[in-house]
């Protein structure tokens, strides 16, 4: 690759062949907006410039037209100018374009103040709607539990259509039609509940209006709240213990544990308890179920299962793999039933009145809570009028809304701490939040388990970060333990058609998680997520592991009460009653 | 009369049509053709459609006409392919070349001027 130089704006600037002219601009120094442009979904390497929405356009001299800057390579002495009367008026134009056919109830939107045409609306100062004429008018699209659809609100980037065929390999969506009448639909037009869609929610992040949200179940929590004789626990995953404090202002990344722990209860929580505990509890069923399979010859390798979205993901289009699958719920599952009986018992409240929400970084999380088996607390105590095992799924956004709803001035808070019982994390299931860290967690806790030996060094940087597809291997007692890790459904297709052409036959365990990044890049994150916050985020969830007393899910002396006092043993009758769970083959020939 | 306009077809005309017809019938193909993904095509010609529609009801006002021109030259300079360009192209044409047939169109009569029209002749003529 050879260099060229060209001429932005009166300024020369040198670059490598084949950088576009938006890039080059950058590097000169000039911004030139975009909207349907993303240099990353998801993963690095996965671009979508499809030059759709021409806001991006430019003029070079000797063209007749306008080029895209997202998507036309600079080419040597080439002379581009970004931001003449002319150029601007045309990028103002078509962004009145979109907006004439665009349902401007912005007031009342879920984006409001987070919407990519908003703000550039304001960014290019666009005062008037000049063309003017028919709208579109199709019913929003909320057969779905994790995900609402709002196709008036779609401008056609298609960066949900990139995000679900190219990152996730899902391909529910798709462009139909023509001119005016096209739109982004569920492929087949049918509601998408009925799709292969995995509500993993990676179309949500990437959306850069109000088209494609999360369902918002805010009031169903203030509802509960406001109800005295629901006891209201909260529970709060691994990733959103670093990613909440971004949208009040403090740095990506940042824990604010503590913060979170006190805005739950001035929302009028009744007990604020931490996925984390019930992470370090999947580590214990989880561990003990892969040394199980290693030593009677079970299915191997061994897949994790606390991404719903994968899950979903390998019912539909891998269910002859499904017995691969770990029959473990995830941590939010086994939080529900535990605090439905254990912590009941325990605190003397009848199960009937507790209340569980929790916070999430995943639309997919609301759909297993709905999902019909998860109803394992009504079946223990043989009481239909037990709600189900959690009750409500909040995504990291709409906590978010919640605290600004009411009120709190979260940066501000002093720390505190969780209640007992069901409140106290290790290390190792703090890194649950990243790609990688269920492996690790398993790891720190199986190796010790196995040979009985401390383990020299807990940190296995190998399997950690936003690279592809991760490997290592651990001896254990003279077994060589071979795992892998994949983030992103791309990844794990890639994965498990290796499994099932019988190429993996030596790995013992595979770390699936549905979204880039793992958790701190779910579907329910704050938005921006783009690869910058999510490796910002994974740094700051090891940072927290480094600094926790204990750093290990068998050393949790919560953890070590809950078997001695309630379940037994790992992998014990009342673990499968409450803990485990199976798998129902879906997908077109099931 | 034969005229080339976009996609490489041939369009056969009676001699009693007029250029307002000539638009309103590509600007009706263009959006039965555009595949929707960019702005200027898929909504531009669907804005430059419904104010034609308004020289056909005599309902069209000068600043209408003026706005008309702005859409034209934006969605021909900044559509993605051809088949948007073309439609920018042929408008800006027509309200350049073919005023005639577009005044009484208003007035809700046909010029017919299709056969000679020069401007006609310029659509052929370039690119």
């Amino acid at each position: 690759m050879s260099d060229i130089r060209v001429i932005i704006d009166g300024r020369e600037v040198t670059v490598p062949e084949g950088t576009t002219i938006l890039e080059a601009a950058k590097k000169a120094n000039v911004k030139i907006p975009t909207l349907c442009y993303l240099k990353d979904v998801g993963l690095k390497g996965i671009k979508h410039d499809i030059g759709s929405c021409r806001v991006c356009v430019v003029e070079v001299d000797g063209k007749p037209d306008f080029v895209s800057s997202c998507n036309t390579p600079a080419e040597n002495g080439m002379v581009i100018k970004t931001n003449t009367p002319k150029v601007l008026a045309a990028r103002k134009l078509n962004l009145e374009m979109l907006l004439s056919d665009h349902h401007l109830d912005c007031t009342t939107c879920p984006k409001n103040g987070i919407c990519e045409l908003q703000s550039l609306c304001a960014e290019l100062n666009v005062r008037a709607i000049r063309p003017q004429g028919e709208m579109k008018s199709l019913p929003i699209d909320d057969s779905s539990p994790s995900i609402i659809r709002n196709p008036n609100k779609c401008i056609l980037c298609q960066r949900c259509i990139t995000a679900c065929k190219v990152l996730q390999t899902v391909d529910a969506l798709e462009l139909y039609g023509n001119g005016f009448d096209a739109v982004v639909r569920p492929k087949g037009g049918i509601p998408l509940i009925e799709t292969q869609c995995v509500n993993c929610g990676q179309c949500a992040l990437v959306c850069p209006t109000g088209a494609i949200v999360e369902r918002d179940d805010t009031w169903k929590v203030w509802e509960a709240i406001a109800d005295p004789s629901k006891h209201v626990v909260a529970q709060t995953a691994p990733s959103t213990h670093v990613t909440i404090g971004e949208a009040f202002g403090l740095p990506v990344g940042t824990d604010i544990t503590g913060k979170m722990v006190a805005a739950l209860r001035r929302l009028g929580f009744d007990a604020v308890f931490d996925t984390n505990w019930a992470a370090d509890l999947t580590i214990m069923e989880e561990g003990y179920e892969l040394i199980h399979r290693i030593k009677n010859n079970g299915v191997l390798p061994q897949t994790t299962s606390c991404s719903p979205g994968w899950i979903k993901f390998a019912e539909e289009f891998y269910p002859d793999l499904l017995p691969h699958i770990s029959s473990c719920k995830s941590p939010q599952q086994m939080f529900g039933p535990i605090a439905k009986t254990f912590y009941a018992e325990k605190k003397k409240i009848n199960p009937e009145n507790i209340f569980v929400v929790s916070v999430m970084p995943c639309t997919a999380k609301k759909y297993e809570a709905a999902r019909p088996e998860m109803n394992s607390a009504a079946k223990y105590w043989n009481n239909p009028g037990i709600s189900r095992d959690v009750d409500v799924v909040l995504t990291s956004r709409e906590l978010i809304r919640m605290i600004r709803e009411a009120g709190i001035d979260f940066a501000n808070l002093p720390d505190e701490k969780y209640d007992p019982i069901m409140g106290e994390g290790t290390g190792a299931a703090q890194i649950f939040g990243a790609t990688g860290g269920v492996m690790e967690a398993a790891l720190r806790t199986a190796y010790e388990v196995v040979t009985g030996k401390t383990l020299p060094k807990l940190d296995f940087e190998d399997i950690r970060g936003m690279k592809g597809i991760k490997e290592a291997s651990v001896n254990m007692n003279g077994i060589t333990v071979k795992v892998l890790v994949a983030h992103s459904l791309g990844l794990a297709r890639q994965l498990m058609d290796k499994v099932r052409a019988g190429e993996l036959k030596d790995y013992h365990f595979i770390e699936i998680m549905a979204c880039p990044g793992g958790c701190i890049g779910g579907g329910g994150q704050p938005i921006p997520t783009t690869v910058e916050e999510r490796e910002l985020r994974i740094n700051g969830i090891y940072e927290r592991d480094k600094k926790l007393p204990i750093r290990k899910s068998h050393e949790n002396p919560e953890i070590q009460a809950i078997y001695k006092e309630f379940l037994g043993e790992p992998l014990g009758h009342k673990s499968h009653q409450l803990l485990h769970t199976h798998y129902i083959p879906r997908g077109k020939n099931n | 009369m034969i005229a080339a306009v976009g996609s490489a077809g041939k369009l056969f005309w009676e001699k009693d049509r007029c250029m307002v017809d000539m638009v309103q019938f590509f600007l009706d193909y263009t959006q039965k053709n555009s595949c929707g993904e960019c702005t200027p095509c898929r909504i531009g010609t669907k804005r430059m459609q419904e104010i034609v529609q308004k020289v056909f009801d005599g309902s069209i006002s000068d600043s209408e006409i003026s706005f008309l021109k702005n859409l034209a030259t934006d969605i021909e300079t900044s559509s993605r392919c051809d088949l948007g360009k073309m439609a920018g192209k042929l408008v800006r044409y027509t309200l350049e070349f073919c005023n005639d047939d577009i005044e009484s169109r208003i007035k809700g009569s046909c010029a017919c001027s299709i056969p000679a029209n020069m401007g006609w002749q310029q659509v052929v003529m370039l690119r």
